[in-house]
Parts: structure tokens; sequence; C-alpha cells
């Protein structure tokens, strides 16, 4: 198959969010972010094994079982999340480490599909950098009716503000929707774009129920 | 919900069944696109053919948008199932008819939503503002 370009608005976008996932974030340094990546990216890649037979890398970076379990979840059964499930992992981790894992997952997951879709290789994981997280937790979050607090009030889908507890995360994740998705023309029902607004919709909603997700 | 709304702004009739991968969904191409968003997503052994078979029905350009639109999708459902985000008022109020004639309210996700005597208060007439 002749390779097909991928435009450069993506290439962009990809490549701030993996330098962003090497980095320290609140509650974890680089490399724990990195090897999380790293643990999810080996587990969904096993999705159709139960995770009990699922063999997962040994990684040299100190991550609590907790941590390890949470990536491996939102990889490989994020459908299987529910509410108990998710407040036992919050009660251990605290909810800010609980977000950061969901921002790390969701971009590396959409990453390696994106590659999957492509019929190029995954990205290498990029290098972890230096650094101490930075134990930061943002104010003014309410609590929606979510597993987690989040912004309030807000303009826009529950979904752009489910990761507040993770600012640097969030944004660089919908810094991904931008490009890949198309934010700006969110709004716009009629797109001259390569693929029509249906066009597109059908493809994501179609994702969503392949992944049996109700939102 | 932006499916069926999307296709009526170009006066076309979505056919919702194609979400859970039954026809095209009343879109060019629709078959196309299902099959490689289901394949890709699955990864599935059809992925290959699949992909070929877009290409040539789309083209270049528009198969990327395709393989885009699948890899944020599946970020976007992991960011939505692990945080348990409810449905946004105005898309639940809108929604209601078909989730149930889908199959949506089996999915665990469901749990997280709680239908309101509000909804038929709810001004569902802008579809750009259904997130507002």
């Amino acid at each position: 198959m002749t390779k097909i370009p991928i435009r450069e608005d993506i290439l962009q976008a990809r490549a701030m969010a993996w330098e962003r996932l090497a980095g320290p974030g609140a509650r974890f340094t680089g490399a724990q972010r990195v090897a999380l990546a790293g643990l999810g990216r080996a587990a969904r890649a096993q999705r159709d094994q139960p995770p009990w037979m699922r063999e997962l890398p040994e990684t040299e970076v100190e991550i609590t079982s907790e941590a390890c379990e949470l990536a491996t979840t939102i990889a490989a059964d994020a459908h299987k999340i529910d509410r108990a499930w998710a407040h036992r992992m919050i009660d251990v981790l605290g909810d800010v480490a609980y977000i950061e894992i969901v921002g790390i997952l969701a971009f590396t997951t959409a990453a390696d599909a994106f590659a999957e879709a492509m019929g190029i290789d995954h990205e290498p994981m990029p290098t972890p950098r230096d650094g101490k997280p930075d134990g930061s937790r943002p104010d003014g979050l309410a609590d929606i009716g979510a597993h987690v607090v989040m912004t309030d009030p807000f303009t826009g889908p529950n979904v752009a503000r489910a990761l507040s507890l993770a600012p640097g995360d969030q944004m660089a994740f919908f810094f991904v929707v931008g490009a890949m998705y198309g934010a700006k023309d969110f709004n716009t029902l009629v797109w001259d774009r390569p693929l029509s607004r249906p066009q597109v919709e059908l493809v994501a909603a179609r994702v969503s129920s392949i992944n049996e997700c109700f939102y | 919900m932006l499916l069926r709304a999307s296709s009526e702004a170009i006066g076309e009739q979505a056919d919702l069944n194609g979400t859970i991968g039954e026809g095209d969904g009343g879109v060019p191409h629709g078959n196309e696109l299902r099959e490689f968003a289901e394949a890709a997503t699955r990864g599935s052994t059809e992925l290959a053919a699949t992909r070929q078979a877009l290409i040539e029905a789309v083209g270049p350009e528009a198969f990327v948008e395709a393989a885009a639109t699948v890899g944020i999708f599946n970020g976007l459902v992991r960011i939505a199932d692990a945080t348990g985000i409810p449905l946004d008022d105005r898309i639940r109020a809108a929604t209601g008819e078909f989730r149930d004639e889908l199959g949506l309210n089996k999915f665990g996700g469901s749990a997280n939503t709680h239908d309101s005597p509000r909804d038929t208060e709810l001004d569902l007439s802008d579809p750009t503002k259904l997130f507002e």
C-alpha cells in the first residue's frame, strides 16, 4: 500500500501531546506516566483476552498496583468501570491521580488506535523527562453527578470538562481532538471537508457503540 | 444525535441503525465507513481489506479523516466511561426516544445518566446548541 500522508496539524498536535505525556504531571513523574502509557498499550493490544490472561510488561519504575490496574482497565475494559469501582480507585489514588491516569490513557489509546487505523506502526513511547510532580489541584470544581468533580458552570459537552482535575493533560488531549475531529467546526453541522459531518458522525457513533460507551 | 442533526441539516435522513452495525447510516459510502470503523476498533483481521475499500471509495484525504475519527473517539469513550459523565441535558432529552430502541440503555455507562421530568421543557430546536 502506498504510504498516505498524515495532515500536519494532526502530526503537530500528537507530538505536543507525547511531549506533555513524557514530563511530570500533578501526581506522577514523567517516567511513571510513560510506564503507565506502556502498560495501557500492552493491555489494549490484548483486549480480547480476560484481564488475568494478559501478559503485561515489567516496569522498573515504581508504580502502585492500583495505578497499574487503573491504566490497564481504562485501556482495555473502560466500559466495565462503574461508580463503585471508580470510587475504590479514587479512595486509594486520589482524584487528581485518577484523572491524570485517565488523560494519559485517553491520549495513548487515541494515538494507537489512529496508527492502527492508518496501517502504520505505533509511535515509540517518548523518553521521560526529569522533574517532580507539581502536587497541584485546581480550585473551583463541582460535583455534576460524575465520578469526579469538574469545572462548573461550563459551556460545551461534558466530555470536554471531564479532565478538569488535570488541566495540562486536558488541554493536550483536546488540542489533539481539535486536529483529529475538528473542534473548531463542532457547532457547525455542514462541513466543507473531505468527509461530511454525517459521515464523520457515523464513524464516531459506531466506534462509541462498539466500545459500549453510553455517552 | 449529531449524525441525525447533521444529516437533517443537509436535507438527508440518517439511519441510526448504522450506529449499531446495520446498514450505511444513510450517508454516502456509509457501509465502507462503518466496516472500517468496526474493523479498526476491534482490531479484526478485516482491517486491511476495509481500509483499502474505504480508500478506494472516498480517497486518501477523507480516509485520513476517518482514521483520525476512529482514533480520537477511542480516546474520548475512555474519558467518558472512566469519569462517569452523564449525558448533557439537551442530548439526554433529545435522545430518549431512540436510546432504548438502539440498545444503548443496556451499556453500563447508562447508570450515570438519569432522565429528568424537566427534559420536556428544554428547547431542542437548535441542534447547534445541544451542548449548552
